[in-house]
């Protein structure tokens, strides 16, 4: 029995012969001994297999206990995503707020020591020389921006003084609390 | 006969009971086929139970009104990856070895020719067992066949014929050995 023979016939059984080949080979398998027979043959072959394939149908038991652990598998998976989801909620609010916090800090800028109240724009500042109480200047600020840009522009002073200087330049300080 | 076991959805139920009906009407069928797949060579819960899940995470995806393809496909792949992968030879051999603790009984009880025919299936090559097994397990046409493995519909035929052709060359030594006893013994 040839190949192309032996496919037909596979083909047949699988029910996927076209009806004009079909009818051709019922024509043959009426004339043709061979044929039959390897028909036939085949026919026990597929049968054979049968029996494997529903050996491998799981009962209700087995089935049962898959159902189960895919359900389980599915509540894990749901409470883990749900763990998740709120910490990235909770770690973008922080992060949020921390944002604004430094957006806050570089807009407001340098300000007086905490607990001294910083002078205030449209009145006049006392900047005293520390060591001996000495009226240095009484600029006044037009803005809270024109305060800060003052403190900055102490504090690069400050900054670029020899060192040896550095430490009377910082007794300049303005009397911040002074105001009339 | 295959069947696609089918519900009415009232149109309330969300996708996740939809999924969840799905695996319950449909477990019993998919770990048949995965068994006949996968045979000795993997467990065929494993193969379910991860093919359901890759479903669930993309869930919003599909229509799960008429899930049979869909699952069929999903597990169909899921255990060809499993069997294309480097072998453990540790789970080989525990799957083996699970296998021989029950033979001694089974052994007793099972039809020779089946656990014959059986081991010649389990070494066929894995997509020669695959079309084989969806082609006269689930009685699928060609065409759904060449779907769901993602291959031509003259690719599957080949398929399908060697597998027969190699299953009748492993199982000739048994079958005329059969025939000899049985004329020695006539």
């Amino acid at each position: 029995m040839n190949e192309t023979d032996l496919e037909l016939l596979e083909t047949y059984l699988d029910g996927e012969l076209p009806m004009i080949e079909a009818e051709s080979l019922w024509r043959r398998l009426a004339v043709e001994p061979d044929l039959s027979a390897a028909l036939e043959q085949l026919r026990t072959d597929r049968a054979g297999r049968a029996v494997v394939w529903v050996e491998n149908e799981p009962d209700d038991a087995e089935a049962e206990a898959v159902i189960d652990r895919v359900s389980a598998a599915i509540h894990r998976r749901n409470w883990i995503e749900g763990i998740r989801r709120s910490l990235v909620y909770v770690t973008s609010a922080a992060a949020c707020i921390l944002v604004g916090f430094q957006i806050g800090w570089f807009e407001r800028g340098p300000t007086a020591p905490m607990g001294v109240p910083g002078p205030q724009a449209g009145l006049p500042v006392a900047i005293r020389d520390v060591n001996n109480g000495n009226l240095l200047s009484e600029p006044v600020f037009n803005s809270q921006q024109e305060v800060g840009q003052f403190y900055r522009d102490v504090n690069e002073l400050q900054q670029a003084a020899p060192p040896q200087d550095r430490e009377s330049s910082q007794n300049v300080v303005p009397a911040s609390d002074e105001q009339y | 006969m295959s069947q696609d076991v089918q519900w009415q959805p009232s149109g309330r139920e969300d996708t996740a009971e939809l999924f969840e009906k799905a695996v319950a009407l449909h477990s019993k069928r998919l770990l048949a086929i995965a068994r006949a797949i996968v045979g000795t060579r993997a467990s065929p819960e494993d193969v379910v139970q991860q093919a359901f899940m890759n479903l669930y995470q993309h869930r919003q995806r599909y229509d799960w009104r008429e899930p049979g393809g869909l699952l069929r496909r999903t597990v169909v792949n899921e255990a060809l990856r499993i069997l294309r992968r480097p072998r453990d030879s540790t789970l080989n051999e525990e799957i083996s070895g699970s296998d021989k603790e029950e033979t001694p009984i089974a052994g007793m009880i099972e039809n020779e020719t089946v656990v014959q025919v059986r081991k010649a299936i389990d070494r066929l090559p894995e997509h020669f067992r695959a079309a084989l097994v969806l082609c006269e397990y689930e009685n699928m046409p060609y065409v759904q066949i060449a779907e769901t493995l993602g291959a031509s519909v003259p690719q599957v035929k080949t398929w399908i014929h060697r597998a027969r052709r190699q299953l009748a060359e492993m199982l000739r030594p048994y079958a005329e050995g059969k025939d000899r006893r049985s004329r020695r013994e006539d």
